[in-house]
């Protein structure tokens, strides 16, 4: 068969590529790659790129996951500084810090539920159940924010945690503790909603005792406003009154010049007015000026 | 003969016909490489053209070519459009949805597990105790039990952080959420979580989860969080009983209000009325006097020159205006002993002067 200059290139390309797989491994962004050497470690390549082997099964490549990676830690009953019992349970975040010493302690194994987690598990909780047995129940909820303390001490949680693990050979470093479930006892709920079911009906009478008060308080308060609004009207009305009256007095002072006559004025304006409308005036005959009706009497006999 | 004639046929009679069989098996091997030539060609061209890819509009991709993101920080993320890439394991492409609002849902503290939630499960049978390894709630700042549930939608900000940094950004939401409604309820009432203070108690929650993804770098920016709240299933009635106290202390109020209101204005009007009456009669009584001292002014000289005279004929005056207006005049004859009047105690109807029974 002749040599072409193709069949040359594919071969070649073929030799390299299986060249690249037996001599070089590659290392993603946030993973660590652990080159072993007839199981001993030699390597740890953390940075992504291109890396050169020995080929299988003198040199072996593990690759671990760095990111941060999570798990849930197992709710504890935990007898708090003051005697109160509380559920407590916590969600754990973690990095592998030391690739070597991950590897030594656990292998490959960093997924869900594995030893690794299982021990982190462990030493989270002891760390979970020490703090939090130092404080009070009010450090965790209180209506009192001055008072409460619970991210202190999810802080506290975390720095333990992170204490105790340096102090092992585990490889990786906890990132942070969050505190996801807080739960009571249960026979303590059943007190609870005993208590609940008590305070419920303290505060239906009450709101009913208060909307009545303060419907009552309503209803007084808009008497009174009425009342006064009334009486200062009326007081208005005495002053206005007073006013008139002082006018009327000036008046007077000119009337009093001739008292007769200014009588006579107002008493035949006051009879005029009185009888200007729907009156019935019952008359005989010696009645000024109807005596002058009565013809056979003389003219000049009043009555 | 030549014996180097190739025309001529070799000697004994075979050597021509495996000539021609090499041949033909020459023939067919050029022909198969031919083929494979053409198939290597299409694979290579296949290869190539696999490293094609859409970046479309709601998501960024990033690209790693040996395992190393190709540009740094932001300069890493490939834009919308049609891109290019070696294919595997040269070049890996990452997509990751950036704009479009994703949800995460709390799993603690509702009675119902997310999972309930999503078939649609119905309530759970109210329990007079509460099991912590079954049930879940949250406590209230007094102690009370409350069930609480959040959803966030949140959009990634910084794909590369969100990818790269955590193996499950996702359940950091979700254990943010859980994380956030405990701290919150922690914090408020039971009355201020159900009906008070509910918009505070969200607001907490959502300020709580946004402190918790900032401060792990995320790379997501949380929109929204919605919550909802429920009594204990077990006490359920009794909290609707407050409400319906609360119901009703509002409606005497708002009676109240109304009687207050009604009253004051009629108040405010009959007050009114009362001063506009004084101020009516005051004038009239001025304008009275004064028409009286002007007409006293007027008549002082003639009652002066003769009282009597004067006094008559303003008699008179006023007389012929009285009789001629009066609605009805009785004339008493003259020499009569007696007259009867019938008086009605109801008004009569308007016809004519009464009748008079001398």
């Amino acid at each position: 068969m002749k040599r072409t200059p193709l069949t040359l290139a594919v071969a070649f390309v073929l030799i390299v590529i299986f060249g690249m797989m037996l001599f070089f491994y590659q290392v993603r962004k946030s993973e660590a790659a652990i080159v072993t050497f007839f199981g001993k470690v030699v390597h740890v390549k953390t940075d992504p790129g291109l890396g050169l082997r020995l080929p299988w099964p003198i040199e072996n490549i593990t690759k671990l996951d760095e990111r941060i990676q999570n798990f849930d830690g197992k709710a504890d009953q935990i007898k708090l500084n003051d005697q109160f019992n509380l559920l407590l349970s916590v969600y754990v975040g973690y990095q592998i810090s030391d690739p070597t010493n991950f590897f030594q302690k656990w292998g490959s194994g960093s997924l869900p539920d594995s030893q690794a987690e299982r021990s982190l598990g462990d030493l989270v909780r002891s760390s979970k159940n020490e703090v939090a047995g130092r404080h009070n129940f009010s450090d965790f909820i209180s209506t009192d924010l001055q008072q409460m303390k619970f991210t202190n001490i999810e802080r506290e949680i975390l720095e333990d945690a992170q204490r105790r693990v340096k102090g092992t050979n585990f490889g990786v470093d906890i990132k942070f503790i969050q505190i996801k479930k807080i739960a009571l006892p249960e026979s303590v709920t059943k007190d609870v909603f005993t208590r609940m079911t008590s305070e419920r009906e303290t505060f239906i009478s009450r709101i009913r005792s208060d909307g009545e008060t303060e419907a009552t308080k309503i209803k007084s308060e808009a008497d009174k406003q009425a009342s006064l609004l009334l009486s200062d009207a009326d007081a208005q009305a005495r002053i206005i009154q007073g006013e008139g009256e002082a006018e009327m007095m000036k008046s007077l002072e000119i009337l009093q010049e001739n008292p007769d006559l200014a009588t006579f004025n107002m008493q035949i304006r006051a009879l005029e007015q009185f009888l200007q409308k729907k009156a019935t005036l019952v008359l005989d005959l010696s009645t000024s000026p109807l005596q002058w009706l009565k013809m056979s009497e003389p003219a000049n006999k009043d009555k | 003969m030549n014996p180097q004639d190739p025309n001529l046929p070799p000697p004994g009679g075979a050597p021509p016909a495996e000539d021609a069989a090499s041949q033909a098996l020459a023939e067919a091997l050029r022909s198969s490489f031919f083929i494979v030539k053409i198939i290597m060609v299409g694979l290579v061209l296949v290869f190539l053209g696999s490293g094609f890819f859409t970046v479309r509009p709601q998501e960024r991709a990033i690209k790693l070519r040996l395992g190393k993101p190709v540009g740094q920080g932001s300069q890493a993320l490939l834009n919308p459009g049609p891109h290019w890439a070696w294919p595997a394991p040269i070049d890996e492409v990452i997509k990751i949805p950036t704009t479009s609002l994703t949800n995460a849902d709390s799993t603690v503290g509702w009675y119902l597990t997310a999972e309930e939630r999503a078939k649609g499960a119905a309530e759970p049978p109210p329990a007079p105790q509460l099991n912590p390894a079954t049930a879940s709630y949250a406590l209230s700042a007094d102690t009370n039990i409350v069930h609480v549930k959040a959803t966030a939608k949140y959009h990634i900000t910084d794909p590369i952080a969100f990818h790269f940094d955590f193996v499950d950004a996702p359940a950091f939401i979700t254990n943010a959420l859980n994380n956030a409604l405990i701290v919150a309820a922690g914090e408020f009432s039971v009355d201020a979580i159900l009906s008070s203070n509910r918009s505070a108690f969200r607001e907490r929650v959502q300020q709580r989860v946004i402190e918790l993804t900032d401060g792990e770098k995320l790379g997501v920016s949380v929109d929204q969080v919605d919550v909802d709240c429920s009594a204990p299933l077990y006490l359920k009635a009794k909290f609707n009983e407050v409400n319906q106290a609360g119901i009703e202390r509002d409606n005497l109020l708002n009676l109240a209000q109304s009687y207050k209101t009604t009253n004051v204005l009629h108040a405010i009007g009959e007050a009114t009325n009362r001063v506009n009456l004084a101020e009516s009669a005051r004038k009239r009584m001025v304008t009275m006097i004064e028409a009286e001292t002007n007409a006293f002014l007027r008549l002082r000289g003639q009652y002066e020159r003769n009282p009597e005279l004067f006094k008559r004929i303003r008699q008179m005056a006023v007389l012929e205006n009285v009789y001629t207006n009066v609605e009805a005049k009785i004339m008493v004859p003259p020499n009569s002993r007696e007259l009867r009047f019938q008086l009605n105690r109801e008004p009569q109807a308007p016809t004519s002067t009464a009748p008079t029974q001398p």
